[in-house]
């Protein structure tokens, strides 16, 4: 069972969202789905803080929280530092959640 | 001493340094607005470089928009280039029109060529990714999303919006605050001054008129809310889907550490300098971009620089008040100042610096 969280902050709005799923409710195909993106991602490679790359002015900041099971790994990362992997993760949880 | 050498009034103590920019004599006054300029230049981060930076002037205005086809790569495909006719796409010509009221803003109220000075090209990306709730300058070019429909509508129809990002562009060749704290929330707040001083100009509104509001009906199912307000901070907004404005509008509410996910509340505590003005451009009265506009600009482009704090803000706007229109205009800065709660003296970190370099 996995949960996830996505806290969106910053862009011109400086509006913070959050985004939450839970594996549990989403159909077997979505599951599917979220287990290959989340495999695409490579989450546990990525450092907790974000990193200090240039200044990401009006860009948004994530913030995102996996529960896999016992397991809790939490990532902030800016627009500017997703890999392509990241992206399609983040973009298809904020259409979600 | 003053009058002789005026780069030794940077040694004085802020409180004496104020009350010659305030009260003293003309050529005191002149050389107090001088070692404002030159302790701020000191703060290291006016680059001297930049000006090698700079496009060679080309001359006149030159958009060009692109279709991004809802990819997140940049810029796109060409669909409208200057003086070309209108597009199928309203949001084409939304970014087109928009750019424009932006590059005659700064060339007619601030004699600024473009956003370098130098008549920079103009680029912008309309349909950004998929539901994209942004809009923002990326260094290079303007990045329009549509918007996910249920939360913020298109970018592209607001000049406040699209004066906005530009505005980081132009501060990005001046004063290069950086983008975290105080610093920041200048950033941001000059943004926003500007940005609410190219919708005043193109609705014609003086300061008394105006509603000072930013991306007033962006939000498409709170149509009578806004994201920013200058003259209330931390009212624009109260719904379901986002909350309530976090803005604050005096210094005592200042607390960075609240918002590590927003580089220390940088959009939330830029509603202390933007009342600033807010209060000074009021006081001032007529049209906001003849007088407190001018004077922002002033303090942005010759006197403020990376590391600058809401105090150095102060002093620079206060100093410019005074350079530009004398008196009466410096007084009604340092209200705009003093209903925040911020005084008009050097950081610690500027007077450590001073110290340094006398």
């Amino acid at each position: 069972m996995t949960r996830l969280a996505l806290t969106r902050s910053g862009g011109f709005g400086g509006a913070a969202l959050r985004f939450e799923i839970d594996e549990d409710r989403l159909a077997p195909a979505e599951r599917d789905e979220l287990r290959r993106l989340l495999a695409g991602a490579g989450l546990h490679g990525l450092p907790e803080e974000p990193g200090a790359t240039a200044p990401a002015v009006d860009r948004f900041t994530y913030r995102l929280t996996v529960e896999d099971g016992g397991r809790v790994t939490t990532v902030r990362f800016t627009e500017l530092e997703m890999t392509e992997g990241v992206r399609e993760l983040v973009r298809w949880i904020e259409g979600r959640g | 001493m003053c009058r002789a050498k005026p780069t030794f009034c940077t040694i004085l103590p802020p409180h004496v340094m104020r009350r010659l920019a305030e009260r003293g004599t003309r050529p005191v006054r002149t050389a107090a607005y001088d070692s404002v300029r030159l302790s701020e230049r000191l703060r290291g981060a006016r680059l001297a470089t930049a000006d090698f930076l700079r496009a060679v002037p080309k001359g006149g205005l030159r958009r060009t928009i692109y279709d991004a086809c809802h990819r997140e790569k940049l810029p796109g495909t060409i669909v409208r280039e200057e003086g070309g006719r209108r597009h199928r796409d309203a949001h084409v010509n939304e970014a087109y029109d928009g750019l424009g009221a932006v590059y005659d803003f700064y060339l007619e109220a601030l004699g600024r060529s473009s956003l370098d000075g130098r008549g920079l090209g103009l680029d912008a990306s309309v349909h950004f990714g998929r539901g994209y709730m942004n809009a923002f300058w990326d260094g290079h070019q303007m990045v329009f999303g549509d918007g996910d429909g249920k939360i913020f509508g298109a970018f592209t129809r607001h000049v406040d919006v699209i004066g906005h990002e530009l505005t980081h562009g132009v501060i990005g060749y001046e004063a290069a605050f950086d983008y975290e704290d105080q610093p920041g929330a200048l950033h941001e707040s000059f943004a926003d001054v500007f940005g609410a001083l190219v919708l005043q100009r193109a609705r014609k509104q003086t300061a008394k008129e105006a509603s000072w509001r930013i991306g007033e009906g962006l939000l498409v199912r709170y149509p009578k809310q806004a994201v920013r307000s200058l003259e209330a901070p931390g009212t624009a907004y109260k719904n379901a889907l986002m909350g309530e404005d976090p803005q604050v509008g005096h210094l005592r509410e200042y607390r960075p550490d609240d918002y590590p996910d927003d580089n220390g509340g940088v959009h939330v505590f830029s509603g202390i300098p933007n009342h600033a003005f807010y209060v000074a451009a009021m006081e001032l009265g007529g049209y906001a971009w003849e007088k407190a506009g001018r004077i922002w600009y002033l303090a942005l482009t010759d006197l403020l620089s990376r590391r600058a704090q809401f105090s150095d803000a102060a002093l620079a706007t206060i100093a410019a008040a005074d350079r530009l229109f004398g008196d009466a205009a410096a007084r009604a800065v340092r209200k705009g100042w003093e209903t925040v709660g911020v005084s008009a003296a050097p950081s610690r970190a500027a007077a450590r610096l001073r110290r340094k370099a006398a």
